[in-house]
């Protein structure tokens, strides 16, 4: 292990471990459920995402590195849509939002043939 | 029992799932490669209905494959970027945020590319698919910003061109 890879494995953790940190900061501090799920989302794709390419630059080219490329993988797939599948209850369920927010209509067309 | 097609996409999907298990396994043992391909036998057999056919393959068309390339590199530096503008909101001691919704229609047919834009959105800057109904999409933004970027993202466009461009070679 030479001391080039040890210090890219260290930036690669540590920067996982900051947006991890980002992601909890960010559930505490945001006011309501939707803007809660932007911070968590997309904290842990790319927290847990680099937690794991460092462990792939540990492990070398081997059978746990090519397990653990699989994990982003589907990490990354499956993580959007849990984000969207609880967002979509929520919302469904009439949760409350915080103040200010507004909606906005772009769909257009179904104003026009109103 | 309805008898099952065995075609080539029953088998593509056979020999991918079977793939996938030596790479896990990683071992060329006999009997691991047998009870391998008897699983991806079985899993393809069972999930017969649901497989993709040619022409919903994202990655089936040569022309379209850099495309796909291009689209997902840019993909992955926006999750970068997102992520860092997240980082700069929620650590501020002042938080500058003006969340809402946005409705819009994304000029998306096949239901297989509508399914990458929402998982686009929900991975990239301060956006979140809440709802997605036919091309009608319903958009959680963190900031105002956000929002009016969203419906006229370049990667909507991007994928209304790989889709044509398929269906044109197709």
């Amino acid at each position: 292990m030479t001391v080039v890879t040890n210090t890219l494995i260290i930036i690669t953790l540590a920067a996982g471990l900051f947006f991890f940190l980002v992601g909890v900061v960010g559930l505490i501090r945001l006011p309501d459920v939707y803007s809660r799920m932007h911070a968590t989302t997309k904290c842990d794709t790319l927290g847990a995402g680099l937690i794991l390419f460092a462990l792939v630059l540990y492990a070398g080219f081997s059978n746990a590195s090519v397990k653990l490329l699989f994990m982003i993988l589907f990490l990354w797939i499956t993580n959007p849509t849990a984000a969207h599948v609880i967002a979509r209850a929520s919302y469904r369920n009439k949760v409350r939002f915080c103040e200010g927010t507004y909606e906005l209509d772009k769909t257009g067309e179904a104003q026009c043939n109103d | 029992m309805k008898k099952i097609e065995k075609d080539t996409t029953f088998w593509a999907t056979a020999g991918v799932l079977f793939l996938f298990w030596i790479l896990i396994t990683w071992r060329l043992h006999w009997q691991h490669l047998l009870v391998g391909a008897i699983c991806s036998y079985g899993i393809a057999a069972f999930n017969h209905d649901l497989l993709l056919k040619p022409v919903e393959r994202p990655l089936y068309h040569k022309k379209t494959l850099w495309k796909w390339v291009v689209y997902f590199y840019i993909l992955v530096v926006a999750i970068f970027k997102s992520n860092w503008d997240v980082a700069k909101i929620v650590l501020k001691p002042k938080m500058d945020i003006s969340p809402g919704f946005i409705k819009y229609r994304a000029r998306l047919k096949k239901p297989l590319n509508r399914v990458i834009l929402a998982n686009s959105i929900t991975l990239t800057p301060g956006t979140l698919t809440v709802e997605m109904e036919g091309d009608i999409y319903v958009v959680h933004a963190i900031t105002r910003g956000n929002a009016e970027d969203v419906a006229e993202w370049d990667m909507i466009d991007r994928l209304v061109e790989i889709e044509e461009a398929e269906q044109n070679g197709a």
